[in-house]
Parts: C-alpha cells; sequence; structure tokens
C-alpha cells in the first residue's frame, strides 16, 4: 500500500477492516508525517463529538410566532395588492380590446359637445319658468292668507326647525361623541 | 417505546399543523429549535446569524409542509431546510464586503471565577472549531455538522444536502484532511510561539 491510500484511510477509521487497520497502525510508527495528520485529525474529531449543542436564547417559540403574525400579514398584504394588480391589468386589456369598438357607439366628439350645450341651455330655461311659477304661487298666498295664519304657519314650522336640530344633536352627534 | 409515542405526538402535530393550526406548529418549534439552532449556529458561527438563521428556516418548513414525506424522518426533513438555508447565506455573505467588527482583534476576556473560566474555555474551544469549520466550503461544512453533531449516516447527508452518497464520501474525506491540516499548521505555530515567547522572557 502506497503513503497516499494510508492517508486516504486515516480519516474513515470507523469503516476500516481488520488487516487495513494493521497495516495502518504499522505505517503510523514508520511515517511522521502520517502520525502528525492522525494526531491533529484525532485531537480535532475529540473536541468537535465533545462540543454542546448551542442553546438558542429563552422565549424562540413565542419570537417565532411573532415572526409568523409578520408572515401572514404581508402575505395578506400581497394576496389584496395582487388582486387589485390584475383588475387594472385586466381593465386595461378590456379597454384596449374593445375601446375601439365602443368608440363607434359615441357621436362625433363636436356635435356630442354642441349637443351638451343645448341641453344645458334648455336645463337654465326650465329652472327660469319654475322660479317665475314659484314667485307666482307664493305671491298668491300671500295675499290670500290672513296675517294670523301666516304668522302660525311661521312659529309651527321654526318649532319644527328647533325639534329636528335637537334631534340631531341628541341623538347623532352627542352618541358619537360618547363613544 | 419513549420514542415510539414521541414520533406519534410528532405525527399528530404535523398532521394538525398541515390542517392550519399554528398551536400544533410551535410545539414542533419548541422541540425542535435546538437541534436546527445548533446546526445554525455551526454553519454561521454566530448567535444573531444563527437564531434569524433557524426562525426562517422554520417558517420555511411552515410554507412548505404540505410537502413533507411522512416516510422521511421529520427532523432530517428540518435540517435539511436549515442546512440548505445556511449554505445560501453563506454564499451570498461571500459577496459583502468585510465589516469594520471583523477586522478589529478580538478581545480576551479574563476568566475570574470557576464558572467564568469554565465559560471562557467553552467559548475558546467553540471558538477553535468555527475557525476550523470556516476553512471549508459551505456544503462541505454542512456534511461535517450533520456527521459530527447529528450522527447522520452517509445516506441521511446524501438526502439532506441533495447530494450522492459518493459525493458525501468525497467530501468528507477532504473536509477532515483539510482540517486536519489547519489543525496541525495551527498547533504547530502556537507551540512555536510559546517557545519563543519562553527564549523571549529568559
Amino acid at each position: 500500500m502506497k503513503h497516499p491510500q494510508f492517508e486516504a484511510l486515516l480519516f474513515d477509521i470507523d469503516h476500516l477492516g481488520h488487516e487495513e487497520r494493521i497495516a495502518l497502525e504499522a505505517h503510523l510508527q514508520e511515517c511522521e508525517h502520517c502520525n502528525a495528520l492522525a494526531t491533529s485529525w484525532s485531537d480535532l474529531e475529540g473536541k468537535m463529538l465533545s462540543a454542546p449543542q448551542m442553546e438558542p436564547a429563552t422565549g424562540f417559540t413565542d419570537r417565532f410566532r411573532e415572526r409568523l403574525v409578520v408572515y401572514k400579514r404581508r402575505k395578506q398584504e400581497r394576496l389584496t395588492l395582487s388582486v387589485i394588480l390584475a383588475i387594472l391589468i385586466s381593465l386595461i386589456i378590456v379597454t384596449g380590446f374593445f375601446g375601439a369598438e365602443l368608440l363607434t357607439f359615441v357621436p362625433s366628439a363636436i356635435s356630442f359637445f354642441l349637443k351638451s350645450i343645448n341641453g344645458l341651455v334648455l336645463l337654465g330655461g326650465l329652472l327660469t319658468i319654475l322660479g317665475d311659477f314659484t314667485l307666482v304661487l307664493l305671491e298668491g298666498i300671500t295675499q290670500s292668507l290672513p296675517a294670523g295664519l301666516l304668522l302660525a304657519i311661521a312659529a309651527a314650522t321654526s318649532g319644527l326647525a328647533v325639534i329636528w336640530m335637537f334631534s340631531i344633536y341628541r341623538f347623532g352627534f352627542n352618541t358619537f361623541r360618547r363613544e | 417505546m419513549a420514542e415510539y409515542q414521541r414520533s406519534n405526538e410528532e405525527g399528530l402535530w404535523i398532521e394538525r399543523a398541515t390542517q392550519g393550526d399554528d398551536d400544533a406548529f410551535a410545539q414542533i418549534v419548541e422541540s425542535y429549535q435546538v437541534p436546527v439552532y445548533n446546526l445554525c449556529y455551526r454553519m454561521l458561527g454566530n448567535r444573531e446569524e444563527a437564531e434569524d438563521a433557524a426562525q426562517e428556516s422554520f417558517l420555511r418548513a411552515y410554507r412548505n409542509l404540505n410537502r413533507y414525506d411522512p416516510k422521511r424522518k421529520f427532523v432530517t426533513w428540518l435540517l435539511s431546510i436549515a442546512s440548505h438555508y445556511c449554505i445560501d447565506r453563506l454564499r451570498r455573505r461571500r459577496l459583502k464586503l468585510v465589516s469594520l467588527d471583523d477586522l478589529l482583534p478580538r478581545r480576551e476576556r479574563g476568566a475570574s471565577t470557576p464558572a467564568a473560566e469554565a465559560n471562557y474555555l467553552q467559548q475558546e474551544q467553540a471558538e477553535e472549531i468555527r475557525s476550523m469549520l470556516d476553512g471549508i466550503g459551505e456544503k462541505d461544512r454542512a456534511a461535517v455538522i450533520l456527521r459530527y453533531w447529528y450522527d447522520f449516516s452517509y445516506e441521511e447527508i446524501a438526502e439532506s444536502l441533495s447530494l450522492s452518497i459518493s459525493a458525501v464520501k468525497s467530501r468528507l474525506h477532504r473536509s477532515r484532511r483539510e482540517m486536519a491540516d489547519r489543525w496541525h499548521v495551527q498547533n504547530k505555530a502556537f507551540v512555536n510561539g510559546g517557545r519563543q515567547d519562553e527564549a523571549s522572557a529568559i
């Protein structure tokens, strides 16, 4: 057996046969290099085998639980963000595919603008007519009803307004403050 | 018998944890915190990093629990996750710059009481082992740790590190050789240094 083969045996002592062990022992007595190597390895191996298991600081499991909570929260956040992004991307894709088709249903931009202006003018005219009609109605009522009845209607309306405001304060605003 | 009961209990925890019971998984963490932490410490050589790596390994196990094959030993699967994570971490670490703390000389602590002295010796021994393990590659280091601290067979190491049995044997042989050489050189330097000190004192 040659020198490198003995070196190989030196680091596999647990799996040596009887004859290999005897040959190695004989070689170790002759070879100073292998003897030094065997002594070093035996010393180091002994230290490793006797080294204790290192233990974490107390509360390891509690710290893991905290980490798990953070992990789950981040996972939930990522999921929500993914859903929002998916919806946005879907909308962009749908708009991209069908946008051109949808535009064909809308009349040309100028005619659409003119029609909108006409609509607004018409709405203004209607509101003016409605205002004039209300004024005429109020004038007719005030002239036909006696002053005492008008005062009574005004007082009743004011009273209802006060009760309404008090109820808002009592059941709305005040309750909110208590909470 | 105790081991059988333990494995039954463990199986129950795993089953419950797979169904989403976090308390059952916390039981698993409580039971395996020491072996996982020790592996991370031996791999990374630093308490803070070992804590973080052990926590992350358990989190990875939690996320992949549905992939666990009950035919395998749970501890082997768990240590395999921790080994792979530490190997990745060491590879990333190599790319980072050396911190200023690493460049400063380590402070020697005085041993005033027997307990402190024992603690100091234990630390010194841990430091010696760490320096030896630091000198070998990440996967080789994992193989050595699984062999010497967990008494894993070649087959179990191969399974844990996704290697063939012959690769495990050759990695272990190479690591032992490198470590023995380094240990020999270090001790020789220490002895020579001691002799020089004695000579200068005389």
